[in-house]
């Protein structure tokens, strides 16, 4: 049978760039299903107004919304539409996905994260299990990832450390702000050892892209020179530039289709002029974002699979992650150091690039038993004056304006500089955390849409709250005022991933350890949706890797190819 | 097309431009003309509201701009005019200025307009109170703040002064001027 393509990949971000450039560059022709459009460095700029305040890259909530279940506090749950909620679960609809507006610390998952449930034991009330793959057959692509993406950092010796095939990373460390060097300095005083943070960030021109140019609005936004690794500016590009690699922008899967053979026969999407089209290949690969991927799969039901796509067994949408973790944050007063100091405080654009993984694994007879912990990155706090004078309005006896929000104001902005600090621990599995369809709420496709059940585990808390007071230590010693620490119950929504488990048993997880769908053999799923566990960073460096992993997979599935 | 329906198109239009955007509230048209969904009458009395709550100080202690000098009242208006801005808020606004002026009514038998300073600052202080009072307030202190701090492109924040008053660094590319 003749197909239009030998890899059709539906969605563009970091799950699904690795997979194009390799079988791109491999001969094979890929075609690529995105619902967002298009967008080049050219159309991105500093503004905050259309990344930050209006949403820009998502899509209008009116016309697709998600529904999210929550529990309040007395054991209660409450679903509610998205829109008008301030919940929004989408990150990011345009080619190259969510990953053009991550900030880029790109730490590895360690050896222990593969094998949580093995190091640890069960916890109650949790679906923890150990990976079906081991860290030692990851480590080659993640090293694959420093170079083809681009990843920038210095190698140090510290007590959680994970083994590294090459000696440092292809790329020196960013520009560093001199709030690193007092951030060592009082890791040192207290014993800690902080570590370079890793960034998906070039700081010079390679790769056929420009190095940073130190504008000081990161994360969030859109990279406008391509020093950031985003899927679209580090892999997509150089996939379309083999001439095999077809993009289609503006076009929404609706459906896939499949046959009783177990196969994918093709997928329906609309495209930009709203006409409802067909594409088929060899090969179908997912990669929509955790809940998107789930959704497409549970809106495929057919005769042959009632339940929808590589869900007989009823796996698809569970054990949703999000990432756990804590926040914490200190002012330094411009007073209270001297001009020199001062003035250095003052510098703008360059990065903070701090970390500490000393309580990856706590070992701390307080706590209790050896216990996952997780990383505390250090962090500017976020350019974006808008959002930052809007937290001003609210005064201690009601609102504040008139001279009082003025001085506030000034307090805020001119007085000090704010470090904030980010926790990160694993989101703990549990049946209270998953992906299903809405029963009522449809999308302007009339598809039904995604609801998300938020559960989260009590232990994300317990962790969250260690480790940022662990941070906050860090922001006292230096002599940091204001210094707030605290976890949080509500789920991170630019971070997720889970509900496609890979495993090697077909009765508890939906994808096999290749991450190829059990059920349907040309079927893989390569974004954050096939970890069982989420480990304790940021995913996208994972995804990647992953991706460029299960790339090798389809490619001998395919077979080999002479160009 | 009647009169009344052509000025509604016309200052449609003029909202959503962005040389209209860099000039004060245009108080040469009617009264009874609508724009984004009030009156410009009731425009006035938002001005003044959005005066009160973000003055402008010159003093020898203080000099800082004020809502007029960010075009707080035109930035407001241009953002009800966003294609993907909630409609509600139109309404919600309006009905929160009709409450306003009940409370003035009620507490002074006059209107906002011809309240003192300390007497406006009791009427908000009382409608921050009242059910939506505060959730109506905060709207308008913050589209104040997008007014104050966004990129002038957008028609607040002129020639970067709230960025100036507040020491802050822009990034760079700075996003083009918007057409239509």
């Amino acid at each position: 049978m003749d197909h239009d393509f030998d890899v059709c990949i539906i969605g563009s971000g970091a799950g699904a760039g690795p997979v194009a450039y390799t079988l791109a560059k491999a001969g094979y022709s890929v075609v690529i299903l995105e619902k967002g459009k298009w967008l080049t460095e050219k159309d991105y700029f500093k503004d905050e107004r259309s990344c930050c305040l209006r949403n820009s890259y998502t899509p209008d909530q009116r016309d697709e919304p998600h529904v999210v279940e929550q529990e309040d506090d007395d054991g209660q749950w409450h679903s509610q539409n998205t829109y008008r909620s301030g919940w929004n679960f989408w990150n990011g609809n345009v080619v190259g996905g969510s990953s053009n507006f991550m900030s880029g610390f790109f730490h590895r998952l360690k050896p222990v994260d593969f094998k949580l449930r093995s190091s640890f034991g069960v916890i109650e009330k949790a679906n923890v299990v150990d990976w079906p793959i081991s860290y030692d057959e990851m480590e080659p692509y993640y090293t694959r990832v420093e170079h083809i993406v681009g990843v920038s950092g210095k190698v140090v010796k510290h007590p959680y450390a994970e083994p590294r095939s090459t000696t440092d990373f292809p790329y020196p460390p960013t520009a560093e702000h001199p709030v690193a060097k007092m951030i060592d300095k009082a890791c040192g005083e207290l014993g800690y050892h902080a570590i370079p943070t890793p960034r998906a960030i070039l700081p010079h021109n390679d790769l056929n892209r420009n190095g940073c140019s130190y504008s000081g609005y990161c994360g969030a936004y859109g990279c406008a020179t391509g020093a950031k690794g985003s899927s679209r500016a580090a892999l997509l590009d150089q996939a379309v530039a083999t001439g095999r690699c077809q993009i289609r922008a503006q076009s929404m899967v609706t459906k896939i289709n499949s046959n009783a053979k177990g196969k994918i026969t093709a997928v329906e999407y609309i495209d930009h002029q709203n006409k409802t089209q067909h594409v088929n290949g060899r090969i179908y690969v997912l990669a929509c974002q955790a809940i998107e991927t789930t959704r497409l799969l549970l809106n495929s039901a057919s005769a042959q699979h009632e339940q929808g796509l590589a869900n007989t067994n009823g796996q698809v949408g569970k054990n949703l992650l999000f990432a756990g973790g804590g926040a914490g944050s200190g002012r330094l007063v411009y007073a209270a150091f001297n001009n020199k100091q001062a003035d250095a405080l003052h510098e703008s654009g360059t990065f903070v690039n701090r970390a500490l993984q000393d309580w990856y694994v706590i070992n701390d007879p307080d706590f209790g038993a050896p216990h996952k912990g997780g990383t505390v990155d250090f962090v500017h706090l976020h350019p974006n004056p808008v959002v930052r004078a809007s937290r001003q309005i609210s005064g201690a006896n009601g609102l504040l304006w008139g001279s009082d929000l003025k001085r506030k104001l000034e307090s805020h902005f001119i007085d000090g500089r704010y470090l904030k600090i980010e926790a990160f621990c694993d989101w703990v599995p549990n049946d209270n955390c998953h992906v299903s369809l809405d029963k009522t709420t449809r999308d302007k496709w009339n598809n039904p849409v995604a609801r998300v059940k938020v559960g989260m585990h009590e232990r994300n808390l317990q962790v969250g709250w260690y480790l940022a007071s662990k941070g906050a230590e860090v922001l006292k010693q230096m002599g940091a005022e204001n210094v707030v620490s605290f976890a949080s119950a509500y789920p991170p929504t630019n971070l997720i991933a889970g509900g496609c488990r890979f495993g090697t048993d077909p009765a508890t997880s939906v994808l096999d350890p290749d991450c190829r769908s059990h059920e349907l053999e040309n079927l893989f799923v390569t974004d954050g949706s096939f970890m069982p566990t989420g480990g304790s960073v940021p995913y996208t460096w994972t995804i990647y890797a992953n991706a460029f992993r299960v790339a090798d997979k389809i490619l001998a599935q395919l077979g080999s190819k002479n160009i | 097309m009647n009169r009344r329906r052509f000025l509604i198109s016309i200052t449609g239009i003029v909202a959503a431009s962005p040389l209209a955007l860099r000039q004060p509230l245009a108080t040469t048209l009617p009264l009874e003309t609508v724009v984004a969904g009030l009156t410009m009458a009731q425009w006035q009395t938002i001005e003044l509201v959005q005066e009160h709550l973000f003055p402008a100080e010159r003093n020898h202690l203080h000099n800082t701009p004020g809502a007029k000098d960010i075009h707080a009242a035109t930035y407001l208006q241009s953002v009800l005019n966003e294609p993907r801005h909630d409609p509600a808020d139109r309404d919600f606004l309006r009905k929160g200025l009709i409450q306003l002026q009940s409370i003035t009514k009620k507490e002074s038998g006059q209107t906002f307009e011809q309240l003192s300073h300390s007497q406006r600052d009791a009427v908000l202080r009382k409608l921050e109170q009242a059910p939506d009072g505060r959730h109506w307030i905060s709207m308008l202190l913050e589209y104040i703040m997008e007014a104050l701090l966004t990129d002038p492109v957008y028609g607040g924040n002129p020639h970067g002064i709230g960025w100036q008053w507040l020491q802050h660094q822009a990034g760079f590319p700075r996003p083009p001027r918007i057409s239509g």
